[in-house]
């Protein structure tokens, strides 16, 4: 990472300072440059268990982190092996076999972007065989594994991050940091939706490997899109909220894509939160008009956190002259109105709103996520909330499938509070 | 092709009519500011704003000045119509 980059954000986060205890990981993010580590090149060595489309990106971004050697690589699918092998130049130690991996003693750390239901059963084993551990979200396929994580990483004492980046977000960190300041007033509720128009599908060489490269579309490896989009955007909302949900109820259904897939194509949900708030979400593949999006509704505002949008409720007003002129116009050209109308309909306010954060490029989220657990490792040291948060946000997601599962309304499950 | 030639006098008056435009935006965004209670900033930031209500206001006046000139014409050429007949 470039060293005018690490400063202006080491600056921007130092800012945040005060909310350092609500977001440890910014203290992390700021610190300067962490003293050297165990051994006097201060490398820190990672092995990468799958190294397919996300794997590869993960790969990407260690490479632009000073002074990380992605040590080794392991896929059971030989053309992602390969492409891995070609990312590091042969460099890493290629392994088919995970275990085979973990049994190295000089990695620092392993990361993990494998289809979901290997998660738990590698996030454990890589603990247990004395690894820290970057995986990607969800954090499991199944609640219970979700729990079985914690407590591993709990025995074992070992760093433990799960990929969700948007904490890393400077964008989502200074929206967060705007809210607790009271900018948008009490938050009553949450939409949040995230819609794309394909059909998830990707190129099968042969028939067999169907289930393979399209894991996502099948229950026994995948939570759909719910597990692959959502938990993100649940994620966010727990953070803003501070809070996990009571309660969820929802529907889900197979509407559009009837191609054999196993998940649902179309998901609402409805989580409800302490307080009476509620965290509205939906996600689809067959309509991608309005993308994704986090809309944070205040009494005093309302934040956009993809188009990294505040809007006032009241909004700012307009120049004086250019009101003036606005004036003038309705008065010559205004049409003069003999009975009123009884109701006015209340349209959207068309106002273009302000952006949370004006500095332009932002770093990418993965790449802070990366940089974190890499100052973690290096730091040795945890960031305990960040568990609190994966932990939180996967189980949202879960849970969110169980009440379309279910048909009904799903509460908080007991022993599920950390 | 024939030389224009404006005479100073004519550039002079012009420049006039503009300044005394200018005058007029630069007191309608006083005056906005004042009766909208927005910001004394706005006299800086609002300044493209006043210049582009400079340019409306002297086209204005350019468009009113040739409706005058129109109807003197019309004037002229009806009491020169008028004067030939009783001849």
């Amino acid at each position: 990472m470039s060293k005018k980059n690490q400063l202006s954000r080491r600056e921007f986060i130092k800012g945040l300072s005060i909310f350092a205890a609500s977001m440890p990981w910014l203290s992390l993010l700021a610190k300067e440059d962490i003293p050297e580590g165990r051994r006097p090149s201060d490398v820190v060595r990672l092995g990468v268990i799958g190294v397919g489309s996300r794997g590869s990106l993960l790969m990407l971004h260690l490479q632009s982190i000073s002074n990380v050697e992605i040590a080794a690589i392991c896929d059971d699918y030989m053309p992602h092996l390969n492409d891995g092998k070609r990312i590091t130049e042969n460099r890493a130690k290629a392994f088919v076999d995970y275990r085979k991996m973990l049994e190295m003693k000089n990695l620092d750390g392993i990361i993990i972007a494998t289809p979901l239901h290997l998660h738990a059963k590698m996030t454990i084993d890589a603990m247990r065989a004395g690894h820290n551990v970057f995986c990607e979200k969800n954090m499991a396929r199944y609640m219970h594994e979700c729990k079985d994580i914690v407590n591993v990483q709990k025995d074992t004492g070992k760093i433990l991050q799960i990929g969700f980046q948007r904490i890393f977000d400077l964008r989502y960190i200074k929206a967060v940091e705007l809210i607790r300041k009271g900018r948008i007033g009490k938050v009553n509720m949450i939409r949040a939706y995230w819609h794309r128009n394909n059909d998830w599908r990707r190129h099968v060489p042969k028939p067999e490997l169907e289930k393979k490269i399209n894991w996502r579309l099948y229950r026994e490896f995948s939570g759909g899109l719910m597990t692959e989009l959502g938990a993100h955007q649940v994620q966010v909302a727990n953070w803003i909220l501070d809070s996990h949900p009571e309660a969820v109820g929802g529907f889900g259904s197979i509407n559009y894509w009837k191609d054999g897939r196993e998940v649902n194509d179309s998901v609402s949900l409805v989580y409800n939160y302490p307080n009476g708030i509620q965290v509205i979400y939906d996600s689809m593949i067959s309509n991608k008009r309005y993308g994704l999006e986090e809309q944070i509704l205040g009494d005093k505002g309302t934040m956009e956190l993809e188009a990294g949008k505040i809007y006032e409720e009241e909004p700012p007003p307009a120049p004086g002259i250019l009101h003036l002129i606005n004036d003038l116009e309705h008065q010559f050209f205004d049409t003069i109105p003999i009975g009123g109308a009884s109701w006015v309909p209340d349209t959207p306010v068309r106002y273009k709103g302000e952006y949370i954060l004006d500095q332009y490029p932002f770093p990418d989220a993965t790449l802070l996520e990366l940089d974190a657990f890499v100052k973690s490792i290096r730091a040795n040291e945890h960031i305990d909330r960040m568990i609190e948060h994966a932990f939180y946000a996967s189980v949202t997601a879960l849970l969110g499938n169980l009440a379309i599962q279910r048909q009904s309304i799903v509460n908080w499950p007991r022993g599920y509070s950390l | 092709m024939k030389d224009l030639i404006i005479p100073s006098h004519l550039i002079k008056k012009e420049l006039k009519i503009l300044l005394a435009c200018f005058v007029v935006a630069f007191l309608l965004n006083i005056y906005a500011i004042i009766s909208y209670g927005t910001s004394w900033f706005e006299i800086f930031t609002m300044f493209y704003v006043v210049i582009i209500v400079t340019g409306f206001l002297y086209g204005l006046t350019i468009v009113v000045r040739l409706i005058v000139y129109g109807i003197q014409q019309v004037i002229k050429w009806i009491n020169e119509k008028t004067g030939e007949s009783i001849e």
